[in-house]
């Protein structure tokens, strides 16, 4: 991205700048090299639970402090935990910029972790997950990596379980605070209505003078399953089916050390089954079902599925006719007017979407604390793709010996 | 918000551009005056159907949008149904092209309906499915039941019936210039606009419209409703209020509807506060205020556990009765101005939703588009407090819950 630059602050941590000066908004995010993977089993869902506890109080605030605060300036401030990173981010009017970086860097540096904070969000959390658990659809994908990387780093469930969170003491949420929330562990990203200059003055003002020792942790790579595996539930309540038909493999680690051209590819898969799955199962099957495609790639695994919601008695014929499309990409098989449209709808989508502050200074903070690397800079190839590409890309990762399938089944029948 | 420029193209076809510089793409999109309001009796779910086969009747209409990088999106509303594309600075002419192209009708097919009749059943089936949506539903079906208290794609009954007559009907009865509004917002003019689109939209012609003037919906009685539903884990619930849509309303009303968008800025701020942070009571305890043309309402959503629904529910009429109580200070209300104002402000990096929006308000308000965004400026804390007593109060609320059903 040409108007993009990468700065290392005084004490090391690492700033993506990307001024869009024509921008209403600006967003700070900083993403930090902790989540579900890097976890102690015993407290899986800690890395979790210490973002909610984040925006609980600090030195300088309470809790309830930041929030006014940040209401006052109308400031949009968020989070979310993944498996390789914890993103944070402040967003608001250009206007805003210094307040949004400093409330940023408070919260990040300075949390106290009051015990009646961490109290607090237990009874949030645990409403959390049984909220997740009630949406069938959001239910089978946060069951996919355990499917999938069963016993592997990847493989844990991001936010945990009511009966973990219960659990979890102040004393462990410190211990990580302390161990994993440093510069060598965070990435800056400010995006969006402010000059280069001011966004490293500020940078280096509010997020350059903490230091924090910490040593970096090895994760091993999470590999898709050694053979095609189903796994079915049953839930009451519900008439349709729901499946998620998924595929796993390592990140981005072993991609770009081996061929960085396969990570586009997956991607470009990913545009191909968005624009013509939904169309083709109509036209060509007759048949339809909501259909939901979703390609996850972090630093040490991946994974690619495609959802659906349908009658029963349409599922395994739906099945069908997408393991059928998975072949065809494999086997080159895609005609070539498709592609061109996934590399078309694509590459316009990346360009317009340099509008979107906060997207784009969220993927530019998660890349930098998972990868060390902006996978933009690969994405703006992408009309140099072709079919073999792709081919490649699916016959060693898109292979159907190595994926799972997860069925959420109405219990007795349907409603 | 900007003022947006209004002019017509040569064909009547009423416009307004809103330029804004340095962004990588253009928003356009038509609102056009029609919605379930307008189908008849035993049709819900025709000027749905009628969106969807839209988009199917031209020969690969999707194919040409993703070959030019063009996103697209259509949302059909009980008043009015706005279709939406964001397009890259170098695709503008071929953008226009295929918005109108998308308004003209084609030829639906018996074949063409049925396929998207059935991906129409599977979304209904899919979203019966989710339980957060059964009280939200129901508590809006209690409120104004007939056309409003229906979902918006139609009652299964019906949508499983509807002809290829009966989307035809509604396409002549609505889809005219006379019952659109386009609306461009971007690195544009007027003169490139009226450049580029007089062209494209120069094949559409009036339509034979019959709707009146929008009457707005009288409610019905306030009343409670609990349901079980087996396969769940939490208890959910939705309070609703009847409050005003903008239709027919004088300057007094739009003052009141302004406050209504500070009253629900201000009571997610004291759900999250008390009912998520201080009692732990829910993960997204918030409030929704709708205006729709014909109806205006405020539902309130909570999903918490089992054990605890009546504790949230007490939680959460506390709040609203300290807001209708008139607790409201002078701070209160300039920092929920201050977010709204700011709000729309940074919505303006989004071309199409500004176009999106614009379209609606121009549709809906003609010329007092503008009021909304000048009261949101204007309006007082007696502005506030009137409005919180006015609609807020527990004697007209509607309550729906749904808890776990244990078999």
């Amino acid at each position: 991205m040409k108007n993009r630059s990468e700065v290392r602050l005084g004490n090391g941590l690492a700033a993506i700048i990307t001024p869009a000066e024509h921008l209403h908004k600006v967003n700070f995010a900083v993403g930090v090299r902790y989540g579900s993977v890097y976890e102690d089993l015993r407290i899986n869902g800690s890395a979790h639970f210490l973002e909610h506890v984040l925006f609980e109080g600090t030195r300088k605030r309470t809790g309830q402090q930041q929030e006014e605060e940040a209401r006052r300036n109308a400031l949009e401030r968020n989070a979310f935990t993944a498996e390789e990173a914890t993103v944070y981010f402040i967003a608001g009017p250009r206007s805003t910029a210094e307040k949004s970086a400093e409330m940023l860097s408070d919260m990040l540096i300075n949390s106290t972790l009051e015990p009646a904070a961490v109290e607090s969000q237990r009874g949030p959390i645990t409403n959390e997950l049984t909220m997740r658990h009630d949406n069938k659809f959001v239910y089978l994908y946060d069951m996919l990596k355990p499917v999938l990387f069963e016993g592997q780093p990847a493989g844990r469930l991001v936010a945990g379980t009511p009966e973990i969170i219960s659990r979890i003491t102040r004393d462990e949420l410190f211990d990580i605070y302390q161990n994993n929330y440093a510069p060598a562990s965070m990435a800056l990203s400010i995006y969006g209505g402010i000059s280069g200059d001011k966004a490293r003055a500020i940078a280096e003002t509010y997020f350059g003078g903490f230091k924090k020792p910490y040593t970096k942790k090895e994760i091993p790579d999470s590999e898709g399953p050694s053979k095609e595996k189903e796994v079915a539930f049953e839930r009451s309540g519900i008439a349709q089916a729901n499946r998620l038909i998924a595929f796993g493999f390592p990140g981005t680690r072993r991609m770009l050390s081996e061929n960085e051209r396969d990570l586009v590819s997956l991607i470009l898969i990913d545009q191909l089954f968005k624009n013509e799955l939904e169309k083709d199962l109509k036209k060509k099957e007759g048949l339809a079902g909501v259909i939901k495609i979703s390609t996850d790639i972090q630093g040490t695994s991946g994974s690619f599925g495609v959802g659906i919601a349908a009658s029963q008695e349409k599922m395994e014929k739906i099945s069908r006719f997408i393991y059928n499309e998975l072949e065809k990409v494999r086997c080159a098989g895609v005609p070539k007017d498709a592609i061109e449209r996934a590399k078309s709808a694509y590459w316009h989508d990346m360009q317009t979407d340099l509008d979107n502050a906060v997207g784009m200074g969220i993927a530019a903070a998660f890349d930098q604390a998972t990868h060390s690397r902006q996978l933009s800079d690969l994405k703006e190839g992408v009309l140099s793709y072709t079919a073999d590409d792709i081919a490649r890309a699916a016959q060693k990762y898109l292979d159907r010996k190595r994926s799972a399938a997860l069925t959420l089944w109405p219990k007795g029948g349907g409603t | 918000m900007k003022s947006p420029m209004p002019f017509r193209l040569k064909n009547g076809l009423e416009t307004i551009v809103t330029p804004a510089r340095g962004l990588h793409s253009i928003g356009i999109s038509v609102a056009v005056k029609c919605g379930a309001i307008d189908e008849t009796r035993g049709k819900t779910g025709s000027a749905n159907l009628l969106d969807k086969t839209l988009y199917k009747t031209k020969q690969s209409l999707e194919e040409r949008l993703d070959e030019s990088g063009i996103m697209w999106f259509s949302q059909p509303g009980y008043a009015f149904t706005t279709h939406s594309m964001r397009v890259p600075l170098d695709r503008i002419g071929q953008g226009f092209g295929l918005l109108a192209e998308l308004l003209s009708y084609g030829r639906l097919t018996r074949r063409i309906l049925d396929a998207e009749r059935s991906n129409v059943i599977e979304a209904i089936a899919s979203e019966k499915d989710n339980s957060d949506y059964i009280p939200f539903r129901k508590v809006r079906s209690m409120m104004f039941g007939g056309r409003i208290g229906a979902p918006m794609y139609g009652k299964l009954e019906d949508v499983e019936k509807i002809s290829v007559a009966d989307v035809k009907h509604i396409y002549d009865g609505n889809y005219g210039i006379d019952r659109m509004v386009l609306s461009v917002y971007g690195q544009i003019d007027a003169d490139k606009v009226i450049k580029e689109a007089s062209g494209p939209f120069s094949a559409l012609g009036d339509s034979h419209s019959r709707r009146r003037s929008l009457q707005k919906v009288l409610p019905e009685k306030p009343g409670e409703a609990s349901m079980q539903m087996a396969g769940l884990t939490q208890a959910k619930f939705a309070i609703g209020f009847v409050t005003e849509p903008a239709c027919g309303l004088g300057d007094e009303g739009f003052r009141s509807l302004s406050a209504m968008g500070c009253i629900e800025t201000l009571l997610n701020e004291r759900l999250f506060d008390e009912v998520r942070t201080k009692k732990g009571l829910a993960y997204n305890p918030f409030s929704q205020h709708d205006q729709e043309g014909v109806f205006g309402d405020l539902i309130v959503f909570v999903g918490t556990q089992p054990g605890t629904l009546g504790q949230a529910k007490e939680a959460a009429f506390y709040e609203l009765q300290r807001l209708s109580d008139g607790e409201i200070s002078q701070e209160d209300l300039l920092r929920a101005k201050k977010r709204r104002r700011a709000g729309k402000e940074t919505e303006l990096d989004d071309t199409m939703e500004s176009a999106s929006t614009m379209a609606y308000m121009r549709a809906s308000l003609g010329d007092r588009m503008q009021l909304p965004d000048k009261y949101n400026r204007e309006i007082n804390l007696d502005d506030i407090r009137a409005a919180a007593q006015r609609y807020l109060r527990r004697d007209r609320a509607y309550f729906a819950s749904v808890e776990p059903k244990h078999l």
